[in-house]
């Protein structure tokens, strides 16, 4: 009898035990991570990349026509994988 | 960056500073101070490392000196983005640098004083160009270049800006350095997009080469100040992407007059590779700068020397 009331007990606690682990799982987790990385350079608030004036310098190439963005990676993870060339020019303040 | 190299020449430059001033003036700051063997090392070799208080020091002496045009507040900032772009642990850097990009956006249009309006634009194209390299190195040409096109359309509103204040008022007049800085990261844009290798034949980077008068600007500051080693370290860069013999020895000759270490290909001055391995360099090393070239400039700068003695 002994043996199956604590038997009994400890699939009560178990079962409350998991109940409770999925109540504390955050909601859409799964959806969250599915959903597309918003672009890192978007400014924020708007859907389209920023139009900006053309500079007069500039020759015309592929680069300067607007076009859609698409779903890049994130900044964060772009700054792991860029590795820096060793002569870039540096910027002056 | 300017460099503490820089500082330390440019504020050597006033007269009346001899190195016996030049101490004095540091002691005003720091009771500990700066010994003279490492203050002239500092002024003689381009390779070396700063410790923190001589930074410290010479920063504060040179900003006394030499007082930054624009405000003190946006430079501040300018300096708080610098932190948080080259700090590697920060959680969340880009969202903080997207946070700091809108209110700065804001601000920009809420602007109308012409040296706070071109700070603002200034910072912005920081932030952009800070990004190229990541779009470039991950093959995300349509970003790179809509990235290099904002960070080149801010320096153009911040030289802008500059412009208008000098016409507005000539008695605050932002000095050339400032306007060829933003000019030289306009450049950088340009130069910085393209990876390495296929620089020399990059049409974008040659036409606004020409387009800037970016080879004669640079000569043109030289003069003014002979020690900025890292302007004549570009001039010879672009003299050797557009393949020009006697720009590429004008600015071997100026690097040399700063230091005779830069006649050594190898050498690796403070935060920059050396000569005979950047790829943009690669036209300069196998048409101009050969052993009997560099020997030839050696010895016209031991005769001047010689010759400034006697």
């Amino acid at each position: 009898m002994r043996k199956i009331r604590s038997l009994l007990l400890l699939s009560i606690v178990s079962i409350l035990l998991l109940t409770g682990g999925c109540a504390n799982a955050p909601e859409g987790d799964i959806t969250e991570r599915e959903s597309a990385p918003a672009s890192s350079t978007q400014s924020i608030g708007s859907s389209e990349p920023e139009k900006v004036d053309e500079e007069p310098l500039m020759l015309e190439d592929s680069t300067t026509g607007e076009g859609p963005r698409g779903v890049v990676p994130s900044a964060e993870m772009l700054h792991k994988k860029s590795e820096p060339q060793s002569d870039d020019m540096e910027r002056l303040d | 960056m300017t460099t503490v190299f820089n500082k330390i020449h440019r504020l050597k430059r006033q007269p009346d500073w001899t190195w016996d001033r030049f101490l004095t003036e540091i002691d005003q700051y720091s009771a500990t101070g700066v010994d003279e063997k490492t203050l002239y090392s500092h002024f003689r070799e381009p390779h070396k490392k700063p410790n923190s208080h001589l930074e410290k020091l010479i920063n504060k002496l040179h900003d006394d000196c030499f007082p930054d045009p624009f405000p003190e507040d946006l430079n501040r900032l300018m300096r708080l983005y610098n932190h948080l772009f080259n700090c590697k642990k920060h959680i969340a850097k880009e969202k903080d640098i997207q946070d700091l990009e809108f209110f700065l956006q804001q601000q920009c249009e809420r602007e109308d004083v012409l040296l706070r309006v071109s700070r603002l634009h200034w910072l912005l194209g920081n932030i952009e160009f800070d990004r190229i390299p990541i779009y470039r190195d991950n093959g995300m040409q349509e970003q790179l270049g809509w990235c290099k096109q904002r960070a080149i359309n801010h320096y153009q509103k911040s030289v802008l800006a500059i412009e208008q204040h000098n016409e507005s008022d000539p008695q605050t007049m932002v000095g050339a350095s400032h306007l060829y800085k933003a000019r030289h990261n306009i450049l950088a844009c340009y130069l910085n997009a393209v990876p390495q290798t296929k620089r020399a034949k990059d049409t974008a980077i040659i036409h606004y080469l020409k387009a800037s008068n970016y080879i004669a600007n640079s000569k043109q500051t030289l003069a003014a100040e002979p020690f900025q080693w890292t302007i004549a370290r570009n001039g010879l860069r672009f003299s050797s992407l557009v393949e020009n013999e006697a720009d590429v020895i004008y600015f071997i000759k100026a690097l040399a007059g700063i230091s005779r270490r830069f006649l050594a290909l190898d050498y690796k001055p403070l935060n920059h590779g050396a000569i005979k391995d950047g790829e943009d360099f690669h036209w300069a090393l196998e048409n101009v700068l050969t052993n009997d070239c560099l020997a030839t400039i050696e010895t016209e700068i031991k005769q001047k020397r010689k010759g400034k003695r006697t």
